[in-house]
């Protein structure tokens, strides 16, 4: 437990001596600003549905610019030698460094309620709805942090890192939409269950499935399961 | 010497015959593992069982248990190793974390944290469901966009084991949406025993009432109005309609042609196969026959009904029984007062529209936008060959609603004269024209009602008058009234084509419904409003847009230079 914190703790350290942290929050918060002052602004609802619904399109965009650099940033540092020789288990490490990349989105979805003040403030909104829409929200980030870690690992180029993640959780995002297409019964269940929207969209409107909470948490386990086999391979 | 040379010759044989043997090991288990996957693609793109299929992939297996038999040394010296160690135990995790998934898909739970409880059943309905003690079978037909009436559906299913619930694609499966007679995503079939009702609509009350309507044995008896030269419900006679040929027309030809032949066996047929039952009746003998009724069709009546007739008619509607008239232009039916009494006049004319029409007869006005209602609810285009318009009563029947359904074009006018189809400014009146018209009266009365009706039937009134009148609409029960100034559009002829089939039995649907229905508020919500001034406007812009991402921005930097 002590060596999970320690790798915490130096991923803490690292993210906020880096500015990128910084930049990419600054960049979400102003991108969740515009969509909430469009709602607010122009059709006077009082809800956080449609900017959690837009939030969700920024994370999965933009997530991959915090996660890059899990293990990537150690390849081109050379560092990862002398982590993968520290008596720590693989799994310490993935966990460690998950949990300071979420602490990162933490952060990040408490700035995003700034937005909840005026909101509170000027109008009346169910707040049930926006507690699970943020519940939701944090969920998909963990998800979309651990799919990202895991491509960190298998690459040590962290634009590529990037851009890969960037792509995988938009294949997520979208998948719902094969269920359109003529298929058998079980590949349209399928691309529903695995579509990252769909589970997302039950959120923010309110409704808390058992299946869709334990999907984002089963996608950050298999990742972060993947992620771990790989370093223990490659030790 | 020479045993011994012999001994040093056959080691490389053997190590050869044992690595020629694997690799027959090897080939073995991949074609098993080929064979597994060819019979799972054939299976996924012929999407139902196949004895070959089941063939080849148990040919698969064997040859896979085969392989991996005759490789079993090769294979736990494999695993044996660190990271055939790591691949299985990789695979071992990745297996119990689609397992968690599958049991968490099976065994779902979901708390609907809304205040509306908009995701929820109410409490009638699951009351209701509870009791249902028939098997109901559904069989939904949904486009992807309908995911909130599958969940309804889905939810109702879970309250009783006596429901089951089937789910279709029309597009993707449109021979099982041919074979049950369904051409729109968003209509249910509910089967049970011998019965048959389509709903169509989305709401939780239409389902549940559906539902409830399918599981009780009682057919609802639909009554066609007889001896008055109605289209008859038994008749399979139909037209072939040549517009423009000479002599046949609906509307304004050399003169209007009124079709008594015309049947309306495929309405009542269309009607049976939706649970109800039908009869023709006669109000001459007996004026207590439509008690059994659960609705009441007069279907284009060709003369006037009796005064006994019209006297039977009003008391059904006074007791809360339903109706549904077709009357054609200049046809006096005797039903005008009874129309009054809701607030609707029959206006002495014949819609022409020389814009929208069918056909090349401009006295078929068709109609492709409805006002919203349920009867109209994703109705296609639909038309009206020869149809008078219906207008409201100068003074509304206070306790009464009439809401037009069905408006012919603006261009379009109703000619008064019936030799001549031309527009005169002043005596023709001008569209758009109701065609079709729905209302409601509800129990009680005001003061003013009597003398309303009274004034509509030409009556003079007393004061005791009065008194009576009022205690007598007190007595009056909720009812329902639908009005199409055509019948042909239903009859034989004109049923199958277009929408007018649907637009028929929707009207009867709602009409007749009615007794059955339970009583489900419609699940509303407000949304929320926010209504800011200036000022407020301006801070919540700072606060959003401005402060935190600015702060942000400005320490990012100061690391950055820092590091520079």
């Amino acid at each position: 437990m002590r060596s999970m914190a320690a790798v915490y703790n130096k991923e803490i350290l690292t993210y906020f001596r880096s500015p990128i942290a910084y930049f990419v929050v600054a960049v979400f918060l102003l991108g969740t600003g515009y969509f909430f002052l469009f709602n607010v602004f122009l059709t006077g609802s009082a809800n956080m549905d449609t900017t959690l619904q837009n939030m969700g399109i920024l994370l999965v965009t933009l997530s991959p610019f915090i996660s890059m650099r899990l293990f990537s940033a150690e390849y081109s540092a050379r560092t990862m030698e002398l982590l993968a020789t520290l008596p720590l288990k693989p799994w310490q490490i993935v966990f460690g460094k998950f949990l300071g990349a979420a602490t990162i989105l933490l952060l990040l979805t408490v700035c995003t309620m700034v937005n909840l003040v005026p909101l509170y403030l000027y109008g009346n909104p169910e707040m049930s709805t926006v507690f699970a829409g943020y519940l939701g929200f944090f969920l998909l980030g963990m998800a979309c942090i651990a799919v990202g870690q895991l491509f960190s690992a298998l690459t040590q180029n962290q634009i590529v890192a990037a851009l890969v993640t960037v792509a995988v959780l938009l294949a997520f995002w979208y998948v719902g939409h094969l269920r359109n297409y003529q298929g058998p019964g079980v590949l349209r269940e399928l691309s529903s269950y695995l579509s990252f929207a769909l589970h997302y969209g039950d959120f923010i409107q309110g409704l808390l499935r058992s299946e869709a909470a334990a999907f984002y948490l089963l996608v950050c386990a298999a990742a972060m399961t993947l992620n771990a086999a790989y370093l223990e391979w490659r030790r | 010497m020479r045993r011994r040379d012999d001994a040093q010759r056959g080691l490389p044989r053997m190590a050869a015959l044992k690595n020629m043997s694997s690799f027959r090991a090897g080939m073995i288990l991949l074609l098993g593992v080929a064979l597994v996957a060819v019979a799972a693609v054939a299976h996924t793109i012929l999407m139902r069982h196949q004895v070959w299929t089941s063939l080849v992939a148990l040919a698969g297996v064997g040859l896979m248990v085969f392989g991996a038999s005759a490789m079993r040394r090769e294979l736990a010296g494999m695993l044996g190793r660190r990271r055939g160690g790591i691949a299985m135990q990789t695979l071992g995790a990745v297996g119990i974390i689609c397992a968690l998934a599958y049991l968490s898909v099976l065994f779902p739970l979901r708390y609907d944290i809304t205040s509306s409880k908009r995701f929820s059943l109410s409490e009638q309905s699951v009351r209701m469901l509870r009791a249902i003690d028939k098997p109901v079978k559904i069989t939904f037909f949904h486009d992807p966009m309908m995911r909130e009436t599958v969940e309804l559906y889905e939810l109702m299913v879970r309250e009783n084991k006596n429901l089951s619930l089937v789910l279709h694609d029309p597009v993707l499966n449109p021979a099982q949406a041919r074979m049950m007679n369904v051409q729109f995503a968003g209509i249910a079939i509910l089967e049970s025993e011998d019965r048959r009702i389509q709903i169509n609509g989305p709401s939780e009350t239409d389902i549940a009432n559906g539902i409830l309507r399918a599981s009780q044995g009682k057919k609802q008896l639909v009554c066609f109005l007889d001896g008055h030269g109605e289209a008859d419900a038994f008749s399979q006679e139909s037209h072939d309609h040549m517009e423009g040929a000479a002599g046949h027309s609906h509307g304004m030809g050399a003169k209007v042609v009124l079709h008594e032949q015309h049947g309306m066996a495929k309405a009542r047929q269309a009607l049976e196969s939706m649970n109800y039952s039908a009869e023709k009746i006669s109000l001459v003998k007996t004026e207590h026959t439509l008690k059994r009724c659960a609705l009441l069709i007069a279907a284009g009546p060709k003369v006037a009904l009796l005064d006994n007739e019209v006297r039977a008619i009003r008391t059904f509607l006074r007791e809360g029984g339903n109706a549904f008239f077709l009357l054609d232009p200049f046809v006096k039916s005797g039903l005008e007062p009874v129309l009054g009494e809701y607030s609707m006049v029959l206006d002495d004319d014949i819609v022409i529209d020389e814009t929208n029409h069918f056909w090349a007869d401009p006295s078929a006005p068709a109609v492709s936008s409805f006002n919203f209602h349920q009867i109209t609810r994703e109705l296609p285009l639909t038309f009206f060959p020869g149809a008078r318009s219906i207008s409201p009563t100068k003074d509304r029947v206070p306790g009464t609603s009439a809401i037009p359904l069905v408006n012919s074009s603006a261009q379009s006018f109703g000619e008064t004269t019936q030799d001549r189809a031309q527009f005169n400014e002043g005596v023709d009146p001008k569209g758009p024209l109701t065609i079709m018209a729905v209302a409601r009266r509800s129990p009680g009365a005001v003061r003013n009602a009597a003398e309303i009706m009274a004034n509509l039937r030409g009556e003079k009134l007393t004061p005791e008058k009065v008194e009576e009148k009022l205690a007598d609409l007190e007595k009056v029960k909720p009812s329902r009234l639908v009005v199409a100034g055509d019948s042909d559009f239903a009859t034989n002829s004109f049923f199958h084509l277009l929408g007018n089939g649907k637009l028929f039995l929707n009207a009867v649907n709602y009409l007749a419904a009615q007794e059955n229905l339970i009583g489900i508020e419609p699940r509303t919500f407000d949304v929320p409003r926010v209504n800011l001034t200036n000022q407020q406007m301006k801070g919540t812009f700072f606060l959003s847009l401005a402060l935190i991402p600015a702060l942000l921005a400005v320490i990012g930097l100061a690391v950055w230079w820092k590091q520079r």
